[in-house]
């Protein structure tokens, strides 16, 4: 694919940017988009030191962390879903290189929220488990990601379950002081050894006036197969899981590598004090991305593989930010246009077949949210309204096909991976009042109604019946946060959420990790009350948070094993398959509970440093029903799938003179061994569970103003084999990351 | 303005071109790259073998009509010989009595196996979702497709739905590509994961790729392009017969670590059928030799019970336990292609029948040349002739009686 777009290959090597770079290099001025403040200090050198900046979100009154531009720059992630290492309650798996899906509170997938600037990216074909869609968002268009934990339904609707992501992008530079126009280019250039990627991104900065600014980009990726750091064995019996499978050197894993594209542009009109509107775009295009689980699948041929030839995703949007009056002091309305398009091939080079398939989503939003001004109501009481709606519209095309490459011949099948003209609708309205009252206490309860509608197309063909179903639910919201001393903060909340079914859920028929899944149209939405409590210790000195939760799902969908006998027509795929799934509503409550730690310090002499932890416990009731043999082991409450295990990470800085830097982290993460029924049939976790690791990474970096920076990472230091529990992907061995930007 | 920011925009000046082109060609090039969805082709037919109807036209086989030429000529008796499979005659032996080690269903009492699982002559299934059933079941649908065993001739579309039928997902083709034969040493690590060129060291062990996968292939191909359609649908049949066979004695050897797999041996014989049943290789046993099928079904039964006996939710810890039910099983296995062979040697003048033979007969080599080199020697001779007027029929058949006599 990418051969046909010759003209980065022309432009990809080093001496030829690095060159453009110091060329465009200018002294001084040069300020970074981000952090730049409105007017840049006087002529001279300008030391760039990093404030104490907190990790802590921006959403009120919830566990949230937010990753900010500057941890990227240091932490140097391959991708967004990778940035999010060391947020606690997160844990990222990997079911392919160039692909990953960020556990929130031990649920991804369909029961997460993913957000990019406030615009939905979760669409009706996100599938039960783990998925590739937020690595499609480029980690270099970002500014920040925050990651809301816990439920949080009334705010985003349906899906947030586990809780909510939301990527923010970089704005555009404001420089008030310029007489004229100004374009500040950048070059971006990135090289990892551990997979041989190598990426560029041209990006340029403008302002025509303060009013009207641009910010724009181009990139692209090449990125290798992935050396790991060895095998990661079964903790049981020692043996080799048979994912993922290795070269001859045991190190460097098949079924990964792939290619990328990408392009941004966001133009920014001010409108007056406080008021803008807003239009971008955000292309991603990823190329021949093989899923290494399936490249080989268990058991196959070393040369079968099912690769992700195309994985785009478009967004589109325009929005207004600003004041609408006193009802509404901080309004946005945007409207948007989100295109997901997956085009994979299954290939089988000795029987000379190649099964395609082609999924397409696009996506018609709107949404509106707004916060009033705050309204006096008694002494030191006051309240203010959050408010809005939203509404995402999907209309689905798939196909899918079989090549004898042989004979050049191509027949199509009569359905795709879902049904081609499917349509699925969600949003709703919500509410939400906080009421303060001084600055030690904030109470908020809020409200959503929300609806979801599906409409799906027979296929008699292949015994596929039409879908036509409307879910309406309504979901509530209340906390409270006292702050009896200046430094500590108590907090409390409840939420309720929920998620509706969608066309993967209703329609899909396809090959998982565990087995092969056919779908259910009968299926009701799942309910979550989620129950978070928190302390909030904040001085000049340190930050530190401690949340415990319990999340109860109701009528959770989960995968049902089924006999051969209860496989749809016409699919002999079904009954081939060692393990058979279908979604099903599971009585009783599927539980998560668990503890999250987080405290951030800084020292003198510029040290800083960082911990969190993480634990889960989930456990839901067997979704098999009781066996008739009474002889026959059977528990009634089982682990739920994917549970991370515990986990954590520590993190130290030392900010030197000159902008130069040094630090480390590390990660590090207990051994998996609760497995759900599902999980032992699933290839991607070694027998009887995935083992524990620890892995160091050492940071360092020099920023000579705005103008060149470079950030070295020498990730895996010690050269750990590790996997993260559910991946299919080992993570890199010993390897060097290197970024270096150059720009005015 | 100082002087540093006047550099800056008039360095941005020159530099703007530069990096605007960049990122409109970026954009350019992300804005409309989308692969279209691959329409669907017609085969390109043209061989000999008058085959007919392009992919759509439709499903229905020819009659041969004695317009192939596959027929052959008149028998001695006057009367035309037919290369169907409608005259077949059972070939039971009554002086086989079957070995002293043997499990039998008809007499469990007094066979020497311990009471067992098996002893009522029902296949009790560790798990009654058995994988490998679908893929008999694929089989059975290219039989239907193809036309095994009949003197139609079967079109380019059918050639095409059956090998449809052969690829879909985990069905036959997924087995194929990777299946070992138990009978032959192990590679240095399992096929499925041995390159091009260490695969070709292992041909005979290795049998999926190297030989079963290359011939099914050739066959499909030829036959969706319209070439010689009798003998590509009889090298599928005995290629996936062949499959069939070393299949089953392949899960009986892994049941010893997954209990299941017993269960797919079991299918890959049965269907899934009863023992009055049978689909697949099964009902080729059966037809040809009630006795046979019959001692295939104990055979089965025994593989059973060992893994009954044998700590059945664990690995198993008596080899010499698997390895008597497993002979037990290879003889009647054995025993029953080797009558389908010898039945399909019987009509070597018809082209479809000996290509049959062809593909298939080599199979018995191994176990013939450890019975009887003799026997074995005519038996791979005779089986590697081209051109089934060639071959010494009588030579074939006595051959193949004497190196299998009993199942």
């Amino acid at each position: 694919m990418l051969s046909l777009l010759p003209w980065h290959l022309r432009l990809g090597n080093w001496a030829a940017i690095l060159a453009a770079g110091a060329a465009l290099a200018h002294p001084a001025q040069a300020q970074d988009a981000i952090a730049r403040p409105p007017s840049p200090p006087a002529n001279g050198p300008v030391v760039v030191i990093r404030k104490r900046t907190s990790s802590r979100g921006t959403t009120p009154g919830r566990a949230a962390t937010r990753v900010t531009r500057a941890d990227l720059d240091e932490r140097l992630p391959r991708s967004a879903p990778e940035a999010l290492r060391y947020e606690p309650g997160v844990f990222i798996q990997q079911s392919a290189h160039g692909q990953g899906s960020a556990f929130v509170r031990g649920r991804t997938g369909q029961e997460t929220v993913l957000l990019f600037d406030g615009i939905r990216m979760n669409t009706s074909t996100w599938r039960q488990g783990p998925n590739q869609y937020f690595f499609t968002v480029d980690s270099q268009t970002v500014h920040s990601i925050e990651v809301i934990r816990g439920g949080s339904s009334t705010m985003h609707g349906s899906d947030a379950i586990g809780g909510a992501i939301d990527a923010r992008p970089k704005e555009p530079a404001l420089d008030l002081a310029a007489k004229g126009p100004v374009v500040r280019p950048r070059a971006i250039v990135r090289y990892a050894s551990a997979d041989h990627e190598f990426g560029e991104r041209f990006q340029v900065d403008a302002q025509a006036t303060p009013g009207l600014r641009f910010l724009g980009g181009a990139g692209y990726r090449m990125v290798g197969r992935l050396e790991s750091g060895g095998a990661v064995r079964s903790p049981v019996t020692g043996e080799l899981p048979q994912v993922p499978r290795f070269e001859n050197d045991g190190r460097t894993q098949l079924g990964t590598g792939y290619k990328e594209l990408t392009g941004d542009g966001r133009l920014v009109y001010g409108l007056g004090p406080g008021r803008r509107l807003v239009a971008a775009a955000y292309a991603y295009r990823q190329f021949d991305a093989p899923r290494t689980d399936q490249c080989p699948p268990p058991d196959a041929s070393s040369n079968e593989c099912l690769t992700y030839d195309e994985q785009f995703r478009t967004l589109a949007y325009a929005a207004y930010d600003g004041d609408l009056g006193a009802a509404a002091q901080s309004a946005r309305v945007a409207v948007s246009y989100q295109r997901q398009h997956e085009r994979r091939t299954r290939s089988r080079p000795r029987s000379f077949v190649n099964n395609g398939g082609r999924d397409d989503v696009d996506t018609f939003g709107v949404m509106m949210k707004a916060e009033s001004r705050p309204v006096p109501i008694a002494g030191e009481v006051e309240a203010k309204l959050r408010y809005g709606g939203d509404w995402y519209a999907d209309r689905v095309r798939s196909d899918a096909w079989t090549e004898f490459t042989d004979v050049n011949l191509t027949m199509r099948t009569s359905r795709g991976q879902y049904l081609s003209g499917s349509r699925y609708a969600q949003g709703g309205i919500f509410g939400q009042i906080e009421s303060t009252a001084g600055d030690w206490l904030t109470i908020r309860a809020g409200a959503r109604g929300g609806m979801a509608a599906a409409l799906a197309p027979s296929d008699p063909e292949s015994g596929t019946s039409g879908v036509d179903r409307t879910w309406r639910v309504a979901v509530g919201h209340a906390g409270v946060q006292v702050r009896p001393l200046a430094w500590l903060q108590l907090l409390g909340d409840v939420d309720q959420s929920f998620r509706a079914p969608n066309l993967d859920d209703l329609t899909s028929r396809q090959q998982t990790g565990p087995g092969f899944q056919f779908e259910n149209a009968a299926l009701e939405a799942e309910r979550a009350t989620t129950l978070d409590a928190g302390i909030r210790v904040t001085s000049s000195a340190v930050e530190a948070d401690a949340w415990v939760y319990q999340s109860n799902v109701s009528d959770a969908i989960t995968r049902v094993s089924r006999s051969a006998a209860d496989c749809p027509a016409s699919t002999p795929q079904c009954g081939s398959s060692w393990s058979r799934f279908q979604l099903a509503n599971v009585p009783g409550a599927s539980t998560v509970r668990g503890v999250e730690l987080s405290t951030k310090a800084w020292f003198s002499h510029g040290m800083m440093a960082r911990a969190t932890m993480s634990y889960a416990y989930g456990e839901g009731p067997n979704p098999q029903a009781r066996p008739a043999d009474p002889r026959l082991a059977y528990e009634a409450l089982v682990p739920l799938s994917r549970i991370p295990p515990c986990n954590g990470t520590l993190e130290a800085r030392w900010n030197g003179p000159q902008g130069v830097y040094l630090g480390g982290g590390m990660r590090w993460a207990a051994a998996q061994l609760r497995l759900a029924p599902s999980d032992r049939s699933d290839a991607r976790i070694p027998e009887g569970g995935t083992p524990g690791f620890a892995v160091f990474d050492l940071r360092g970096g020099w920023r000579q103003s705005k103008s060149f920076a470079v950030a070295v990472v020498m990730e895996n230091v010690g050269d750990a084999a590790y996997r993260y529990h559910g991946s299919s992907v080992n993570g890199p061995g010993r390897g060097i990351s290197v970024v270096m930007e150059s720009g005015l | 303005m100082n002087k540093r920011k006047r550099q800056a925009i008039g360095v941005s000046r020159w530099a703007l071109a530069g990096y605007a082109s960049a990122i409109a060609m970026g954009l350019a090039s992300l804005a409309g790259c989308e692969s279209s969805t691959p329409e669907e082709t017609a085969p390109m037919t043209g061989g000999s073998g008058g085959a007919a109807g392009a992919a759509g036209s439709g499903g229905e086989v020819e009659d041969a009509g004695g317009t192939g030429g596959t027929a052959p000529d008149a028998g001695p008796d006057g009367a035309a010989a037919t290369c169907t499979d409608e005259d077949i005659a059972a070939r039971d032996n009554a002086n086989c009595q079957g070995e002293a080690s043997d499990y039998r269903s008809s007499d469990t009492a007094n066979d020497g196996w311990a009471a067992c699982i098996s002893d009522d002559g029902q296949y009790h299934p560790f798990d009654p979702n058995i994988s490998s059933i679908p893929r008999v079941g694929a089989f059975v649908q290219i039989a239907q497709l193809l036309r095994f065993g009949t003197d139609a001739v079967p079109t380019t579309q059918n050639f095409i739905d059956a090998r449809l039928a052969y690829q879909t997902d985990q069905g036959l083709e997924s087995r194929v590509s990777r299946r070992e034969d138990e009978h032959y040493p192990k590679a240095p690590a399992a096929c499925n994961t041995l390159s091009a060129s260490d695969l070709a060291a292992y041909p005979d062990r290795c049998v999926g790729p190297m030989k079963l996968q290359p011939i099914l292939n050739d066959a499909f191909a030829a036959g969706i392009t319209g070439e010689e359609p009798e003998k590509n649908a009889a090298r599928i049949e005995a290629a996936l017969l062949w499959f069939l066979y070393a299949s089953v004695y392949k899960e009986a050897t892994s049941c010893a670590t997954t209990a299941t797999d017993c269960d797919s041996g079991y299918a890959y014989y049965t269907g899934g059928e009863p023992r009055g049943g049978g689909l697949g290789l099964s009902h080729y046993v059966q037809i040809r030799s009630p006795q046979a099928h019959d001692r295939m079904w104990d055979g089965l039964l025994a593989m059973r019970c060992w893994r009954d006996l044998d700590n059945p939710t664990g690995a198993a810890q008596d080899p010499a336990r698997q390895n008597l039910a497993r002979a037990q099983l290879d003889r009647a296995l054995l025993r029953g292609v080797a009558l389908i062979v010898r039945q399909r040697s019987e009509k070597a003048a018809c082209d479809g029948a000996w290509e049959f033979v062809r593909v298939l007969g080599p199979v018995l080599g191994r176990e013939a040349a450890l019975r009887d080199s003799a026997a074995a020697q005519v038996l791979a001779t005779e089986v590697t002739k081209a051109n089934g007027a060639e071959v010494n029929v009588d030579d074939l058949t006595s051959a193949i009686d004497t190196a299998f006599p009993c199942p």
